[in-house]
């Protein structure tokens, strides 16, 4: 951190709000249109600050469109992949870690590289597997793809190296199984490193956007990311009330959980990156 | 990065002296641990390996409208691409898109990250004001820059008594969908350089201010080296983002007007979702892949020389 003196400070702290609007002015514009009449959003007079509370778009959006159903789809998705994601990745990250088996190291580098094959360019093999499976439209074709994450089993791989090897061979000797051990020992000692994975993996799930646009297609299936668009309507005048109405209501929840989670959010995306 | 600490990690390994052990008695003792790994792999298999060579073995096809390997064709896919498809175009695009957000999102992640870490009260809060695009960047933020962007009822226009036309001018609809990629991305900037930041030795500094040096001969000569692996992290991170944009193009412009924004990602959407040319998109992934992948190797191979450890 640098120390400056006083002037440069005052300085520098308004650059830094003036940076900080350029952030923050899409955000609380979406939310005072969400609760600004369609008349006052179309007249020349700009308001940017809320005169009124005025809650019909809101509830219209509750009402009118299916923003729940996908709050709760998404959600559903979201939490599944989080689970299996967890149970395989420590899985494999614990083999990594304490057991000893021919071609570990090549299969360990071959999870590593996966991650260098961008999704998007086996999107489309992927979208034939699952329609040729009469998939498209299930929970299944959102989660099943997702069950397995090459970051996480890193993640918890290097976090399982700091625990010492005795306390494995100790577990053996007592005549401990390998999957008791894991279950007992391992995975209560690998609370921090599931909670930074965690957070992670149910950002990344919640934000999801191309592949539950091509495996969708009924509202009854749909996540919150891909239906909230369908409020796009083209310039449609009327509409921008209520499509506003229906970005604040998805994103407000994750905007108060990240305020509220701040440390743990920053941990978790950190914890791959910062070196020492 | 990612490549040191592989190397770290195998020094570990050869460093491990396994103990000599008792001969095992049972072959399901060797078995054992590929249960293990068995799940992750399965899935990698299916969803990752497979449709990887899949994805390979089309491009070579002529494909049904289902997406059905018809007739081998050798590069005859990769060459239409370019004579008849303007790939050469859509690649033009990717790369002025892909130059603009990392340009941007550097500059703007390190001034917001380095003023945010000032010391002083009234700069705490903007830690989590430069951190919040990571919470609501998704395809509903890229809706809500769409409608204040919009030339007849949007807010910009109004607020600044402007006529532009924004996303549907030809030549100002790339420039923007890249800024919008880089609010969109800047959050997760600020965290990891903040933690870059965090990470460089508070006495660097504190010595540095008796030998009487500045706050911008600090930052160059402390902060930037001392941030220089996180900075490299955010690099590759961040050039690897904006060749996979997609849902803010899909949402904003549809890769439109004309071809103004259609980048790569958009290209393969569009040709096996509305062309249903499962082939010619197969041909395009693949390049998306190689073009990523000479990218992320000449970043390993340049970090060692760009890069200081402290």
């Amino acid at each position: 951190m640098i120390n400056v003196n006083k002037l440069t400070k005052v300085i520098m702290w308004f650059i830094t709000l003036a940076l900080g609007i350029l952030i923050i002015f899409p955000l609380w514009y979406t939310f005072v249109m969400s609760i600004t009449p369609d008349g006052t959003i179309l007249s020349n007079n700009v308001k940017i600050i809320p005169t009124t509370f005025y809650t019909k778009n809101l509830i219209n959006a509750i009402k009118t469109t299916p923003i729940l159903k996908f709050m709760f789809n998404t959600l559903l998705v979201s939490l599944s992949i989080l689970f299996i994601q967890i149970v395989t990745c420590e899985l494999a990250a614990f083999a990594f870690a304490f057991l000893e088996f021919k071609g570990k190291k090549v299969l360990f580098i071959l999870t590593i590289s996966t991650m260098m094959v961008p999704h998007e360019a086996t999107i489309i093999a992927n979208y034939l597997t699952i329609s040729s499976l009469h998939w498209v439209d299930t929970y299944k074709a959102l989660i099943i793809p997702f069950m397995t994450s090459a970051m996480g089993i890193f993640l918890i791989r290097q976090y399982l190296l700091t625990i010492a090897k005795e306390i494995h061979e100790a577990a053996m000797i007592d005549g401990c199984g390998n999957l008791q051990f894991l279950i007992k020992i391992i995975l209560p000692l690998s609370k921090p490193v599931l909670g930074a994975f965690g957070i992670c993996s149910f950002l990344s799930s919640w934000n999801m956007y191309m592949w539950p646009l091509l495996v969708t297609n009924k509202d009854a299936i749909r996540t919150v990311q891909v239906g909230i668009t369908a409020l796009k309507d083209a310039d449609a005048a009327q509409t921008i009330g209520l499509a506003m109405a229906g970005v604040t209501i998805i994103t407000l929840p994750s905007i108060l959980v990240f305020i509220l989670g701040h440390k743990q959010v920053v941990a978790g995306i950190t914890a791959g990156a910062v070196k020492g | 990065m990612l490549l040191e600490n592989l190397q770290s990690i195998s020094n570990i390994e050869s460093t491990t002296i396994s103990k000599p052990r008792a001969r095992k008695k049972f072959a399901l003792k060797y078995i054992t641990p590929y249960f293990y790994i068995l799940p992750a792999f399965l899935s990698f298999g299916m969803f990752l390996f497979f449709p990887f060579f899949k994805t390979i073995a089309l491009s070579f096809y002529v494909t049904t409208n289902l997406g059905k390997a018809k007739t081998f064709v050798g590069f005859r896919n990769y060459i239409r691409l370019f004579t008849m498809h303007n790939f050469l175009g859509i690649l033009v695009t990717t790369f002025k898109f892909a130059l603009i957000v990392i340009v941007l999102s550097m500059i703007f992640g390190l001034l917001t990250a380095n003023l945010a870490n000032t010391k002083g009260k009234a700069f705490k809060p903007f830690n989590i004001i430069f951190s919040m695009p990571l919470a609501a960047a998704s395809s509903g933020v890229a809706l809500a820059f769409q409608k204040m962007f919009s030339p007849s009822t949007g807010i910009i226009n109004k607020l600044f008594h402007t006529n532009l036309k924004w996303f549907l001018d030809p030549k100002l609809a790339l420039p923007l969908v890249a800024i919008v990629t880089v609010w969109m991305m800047s959050g997760t900037n600020f965290i990891f350089l903040t933690a870059g930041i965090k990470n460089i030795p508070e006495t660097l500094y504190e010595s540095a201010e008796i030998d009487g040096a500045g706050g911008l001969s600090k930052f160059i000569h402390i902060t930037l080296p001392g941030l220089s692996p996180i900075l490299f992290f955010v690099l590759t991170l961040n050039i690897i983002s904006a060749f996979q944009a997609f849902a803010q193009i899909n949402i904003m412009t549809e890769g439109g007007p004309g071809d103004a924004t259609n980048v790569v990602v958009f290209s393969i959407y569009r040709d096996a979702f509305f062309n249903f040319r499962f082939d010619f998109a197969a041909a395009q992934s693949v390049i998306l892949f190689i073009i990523i992948l000479v990218i992320t190797l000449i970043q390993f191979k340049n970090e060692k020389k760009v890069v200081h450890y402290l």
